[in-house]
């Protein structure tokens, strides 16, 4: 009798309620607060009010797939990227697109032991970068800038220079910048070199699906963007509840953080979300000129063989 | 009514000042009671502030000289006013006590 | 008694116990911050030998390793060509107590053909064999770890930081890499040496110098190695901790310590005050000990604690002690209260309190004694003379009412003479009087008269002088035998010097002669001027003395006014006496056809208007007699 009770009152309740459309989003890192308001979105279920039914997973650390591979191998149907990472993926054939352009600044710095004051004081130096994913930027700087850098690929972070064992070190302001200023304290402005200053200033993370899953799925991706910017928003106005919840995140997936470097870090990564024409957090796209510009820089560095159409992997 | 004693070698001098009238004649009997214990007083009496007297401080001066007399002494009363020497006249008192 | 709230003995503890308090606490106080300031500094320097022996401690563990590898880089050396032979370098290494893995890690090709060469060796745990294996692959790409990559780049030995093994466990573990150099200077290897932070992780937990302090080492990266209770400081650094707290001195401690350099620093945060020591190993790790003030000062604070409570105590003591004694002291003053509000009430004989102490009480109770005796007799005096006083008040009335009853009223009215007199008393029993017969129908004997004092004595000679008149001039004699007689008999033995002067007249209402004789009495008016009249000398006074009479003869139609001084003498409050010219103003003013009884009246009317309400202090007599 109970049991009929229960299925009778999941199928009427399954009757009331729209069928939610079940979506997985995987974004580019192990979780932290940079991603906080997608879990904000979920955890305060707007995901859900969208009809929704969202699972976030994260990439492991020591993934041998990228994130773009998740879309293709059928793990997700929406993941995050990085613009440039993007374009190139693109050009490589795999048909993705821009859904979403969530920050709107680059938040690629260089922090050295010694002041820095332009992009020619690189020249020469022992500068590490991550083993992965940073090559394209660094040849667009060797290359516009006429300099040399004697690059060290890491892949156990920030330690080496710590150590001193290289003279600067490249990084996100959200990131790494964090990271050292957890290890060593609050870095000297002049020692910081924000490429931002310089003429690149491509932004950088945004949402991707796979172009088929779009043209069938085109509302779904809507729902999942809208919801998101609504997460985005509350972690705006309630940043201390966004770092809990994302040190809930971190600690489920037993990554070794820190809340005051999550706190940190979402500060940091909301900083990159306001607009540079408006300087506000209003979500707009990319913008054509700055694309067409790193169109041609990866062509002139040879990433890439053709040049991408901004219509073709923007919506 | 005032009274000073002030003994000098060879008598006393009471010095009177004010009214003697029947409001203080008692008090006055009392000041000068140690006159009467006197053992061989020879007495002046200064009435050159003294404005006035009653029948009862007659009797008392009286009543000293006897006293005194009694004792081998003399009392003299002196530099009277006119109004005060004229109670003394009248009652007859004069012929009795040494004005001077 | 019970309008007492705040009684004295309580009162006087309670003052007695503040005054106490405040020089207890003032000695607390100064005791405090002497101990206070020893033990500061005690406990100071005794944190920064503890910081010193443990830096040592460690320092010495690392040391013991870098040794080894040192000597190891020899076998190394000498054995470069023999890639075989690297197996029994780290065997040897990972067998040494305290060192659990060691590898020996070549450059790219060191050997020929192979890009991987990385021999290591382990010990297990389970079976505490010494295990090898080959640590290169794709996989684990070492030259692109810390601990190969950074002393390759630095091209100096370094330790690695404090990281979780593969294989798990509680505790962390830091690699010591050494890099080999061959002839020219070039790295061609990398020897390493595991060391597992557990016995140093458990010698910093085990150092507790007091309850809540704790000793942290931290990494070059400013690590935590210990994590502290519930593991609170796991993957948390030295920054981390210092920007959340939000206190700039435990920022900059944090700041000079990963610098380098040793102190000391004293840290206020939410309302704790504790100081840290610190200081760094050679391997540029720090190690500080953090000790909160309240357990330095715990010992002080538990003496000042007890001295606190064992000083409470003593005050409740003392108050109570004080109150009881003083009450006991007291008692008898709330006893003395008592019975004087029942003597108050009426109660003469109420009992006093016992006291037998020779003292201010003892004082006080003699004093009250006396006090209630003298009361006692007093009161009872008080009786006596109020009953005394009543019986001679009536009695003095009854007197007053006989002697003027004494006076005649009758006031001959005839075809040849007028008279009248009138007799106002200042006290009840006056001293004045007159009187008046007329002797064989043609003699008129009149007489004024004022004897010296007041009251009964005075009454008393007044009646005797009037009798004495009567008496003897009923035989037809001249005044001044009157007189005469009169005096004899009353200076016969008067001690008390009273005397009375007296004016005693003789008219032959026939012939109008007038004989009289005046005993120092106020002259007499006639017709508006005074009679001449001898002073000769108040009655009573010399026995022998020789009045003079005098004659004088007055016609139909004079007047003539008796008085006593009462009416010259009659005073305003400003001393100005009424005076014989104004009497004699009076007189003739006059109208002559004036009746005797008027005139009289008018007289006493006329003084008390002049002395306007001021209390007449002499009795007043007036008599005029119209001859006609």
């Amino acid at each position: 009798m109970k049991k009929l009770l229960t299925i009778t009152a999941a199928v009427l309740l399954s009757l009331c309620m729209p069928a939610q459309t079940k979506v997985t989003f995987v974004p580019q890192w192990t979780p932290q607060s940079q991603f906080a308001g997608y879990y904000l979105a979920l955890e305060k279920g707007f995901y859900a009010q969208e009809g929704l039914d969202v699972t976030i997973k994260h990439m492991g650390a020591n993934s041998s797939e990228s994130v773009c591979d998740q879309l293709f191998n059928g793990n997700a149907q929406i993941v995050g990227m990085q613009l440039l990472q993007a374009a190139i993926a693109r050009a490589d054939g795999c048909n993705i697109l821009n859904v979403f352009q969530l920050t709107q600044k680059s938040g690629l710095w260089c922090i050295g032991h010694n002041p820095l004051t332009c992009p020619e004081d690189l020249d020469g130096l022992r500068i590490g970068r991550w083993k992965v994913g940073f090559s394209e930027f660094c040849d667009i700087l060797e290359a516009y800038k006429g300099i040399h850098i004697n690059w060290i690929p890491f892949i156990q972070g920030i330690n080496m220079f710590v150590f001193g064992a290289v003279d600067a070190i490249l990084c996100y302001n959200y990131s790494e910048y964090i990271a050292i200023r957890m290890a060593m304290g609050d870095i000297e402005d002049d020692h910081v070199l924000k490429f931002s200053e310089y003429g690149y200033d491509c932004p950088e993370d945004g949402l991707y699906v796979r172009e088929d899953y779009y043209d069938g799925n085109r509302e779904t991706v809507e729902k999942f963007v809208r919801a998101s910017k609504k997460g985005w928003d509350y972690a705006r106005q309630h940043p201390e509840e966004a770092v809990d919840i994302s040190m809930r995140y971190v600690k489920e997936a037993n990554v070794v953080s820190d809340r005051t470097h999550q706190k940190l870090m979402l500060e940091e990564y909301l900083h990159l979300q306001d607009n540079p024409a408006t300087g506000k957090a209003d979500y707009a796209p990319v913008d054509r000129k700055i694309f067409e510009e790193m169109n041609q820089a990866l062509i002139n560095t040879g990433y890439t063989t053709r040049k991408i159409d901004f219509d073709e992997i923007i919506r | 009514m005032d009274v000073t004693i002030t003994k000098t070698e060879n008598k006393t001098i009471v010095t009177l000042v004010g009214r003697l009238d029947t409001t203080n004649a008692d008090k006055f009997q009392q000041d000068i009671a140690p006159l009467f214990e006197e053992a061989n007083p020879d007495i002046e009496l200064d009435c050159t502030d003294m404005d006035y007297t009653s029948s009862q401080g007659l009797r008392i001066f009286l009543m000293l000289q006897k006293s005194v007399s009694s004792k081998g002494g003399s009392m003299v009363m002196s530099n009277m006013k006119p109004q005060v020497k004229e109670i003394f006249d009248i009652t007859g008192f004069s012929n009795i006590i040494r004005i001077l | 008694m019970n309008r007492i709230k705040n009684s004295f003995s309580k009162r006087l503890s309670l003052n007695i116990l503040l005054i106490t308090s405040v020089l207890i606490m003032l000695m607390l106080g100064i005791v405090s911050l002497f101990s206070y300031r020893i033990i500061e500094n005690e406990a100071q320097q005794s944190a920064r030998n503890l910081l010193h022996s443990t830096i040592y401690q460690i320092q010495s563990v690392f040391t013991a390793v870098e040794e080894d590898v040192k000597c190891a880089s020899w076998l190394v050396d000498e054995n470069r060509e023999d890639p075989d032979y690297m197996y029994e370098v780290t065997r040897k290494l990972a067998d040494i107590p305290g060192i659990v893995g060691s590898a020996v890690a070549f450059k790219p090709y060191h050997f020929e053909g192979k890009y991987y060469y990385s021999p290591y060796s382990f010990r297990n745990e389970e079976t505490g064999n010494i295990e090898d294996k080959q640590l290169g692959n794709q996989k684990y790409d070492y030259f692109f770890m810390d601990w190969y990559q950074i002393p390759f780049l630095l091209g100096e030995p370094c330790w690695s930081e404090p990281y979780f093994d593969e294989g798990g466990g509680d505790y962390m573990m830091t690699t010591y890499s050494y890099p080999m150099k061959d002839d020219e200077g070039q790295i061609y290897a990398i020897i390493t040496a595991d060391v597992s932070l557990k016995r140093i992780t458990e010698l910093l937990e085990s150092i507790k110098p007091y309850p809540n302090s704790y000793v942290n080492l931290v990494s070059r990266s400013g690590k935590f190695v210990s994590f502290g209770k519930d593991n609170a400081l796991m993957g948390r650094t030295i920054f981390s901790t210092a920007i959340e707290s939000g206190n700039k001195d435990i920022y900059a401690m944090a700041r000079d310590m990963m610098d380098g350099n040793d102190g000391i620093v004293t840290v206020r945060r939410e309302g704790k005050k504790y100081f840290r020591v610190y200081g760094s190993l050679s391997n540029k790790w720090s190690m500080f000990i953090s000790c909160s003030y309240f357990d330095i000062l715990f010992r002080a604070i538990r003496m000042q604690t007890i001295l606190t409570i064992v000083g409470i105590f003593f005050l409740a003591l003392l108050f109570l002690i004080c109150y009881s004694v003083i009450r006991k002291m007291t008692q008898p003053l709330t006893e003395f209260s008592e019975s004087a509000i029942s003597i108050a009430g009426g109660n003469f004989n109420t009992a006093l309190p016992e006291i037998k102490s020779e003292d201010e009480i003892g004082q006080l109770k003699d004093s009250f004694d006396h006090m209630q005796k003298s009361i006692r007799e007093y009161i009872h005096n008080l009786k006596n003379t109020t009953q005394e006083k009543e019986r001679l008040e009536s009695e003095l009335n009854i007197a007053s009412k006989i002697q003027m009853a004494m006076l005649s009223k009758k006031f001959p009215n005839s075809e040849n003479i007028e008279l009248h007199a009138i007799l106002r008393p200042a006290k009840q029993v006056g001293g004045d009087l007159y009187d008046f017969f007329i002797y064989d129908k043609h003699i008129l004997y009149f007489t004024v008269g004022d004897v010296s004092g007041k009251g009964v004595p005075a009454s008393l000679i007044m009646a005797i002088t009037r009798a004495f008149f009567r008496f003897v001039a009923n035989m037809d004699v001249e005044p001044d035998k009157i007189v005469s007689r009169l005096n004899y008999a009353l200076s016969d033995e008067n001690d008390s010097g009273m005397f009375v002067t007296l004016f005693v007249g003789r008219l032959d209402l026939s012939t109008g002669e007038l004989s009289y004789c005046n005993a120092g009495h106020n002259p007499v008016v006639l017709n508006g001027k005074f009679l001449d009249v001898k002073p000769n000398l108040a009655v009573g006074l010399i026995n022998d003395f020789k009045f003079e009479l005098q004659r004088c003869l007055i016609s139909k139609g004079d007047k003539l006014l008796l008085y006593t001084d009462g009416i010259t003498e009659a005073e305003r409050t400003d001393f100005t006496q009424f005076g014989e010219e104004r009497l004699l103003a009076w007189v003739n003013s006059l109208p002559e056809d004036t009746d005797s009884s008027t005139a009289c009246h008018d007289l006493y009317d006329e003084v008390k208007k002049f002395t306007d309400g001021n209390e007449q202090n002499d009795d007043i007599t007036i008599m005029t007699i119209k001859y006609k």
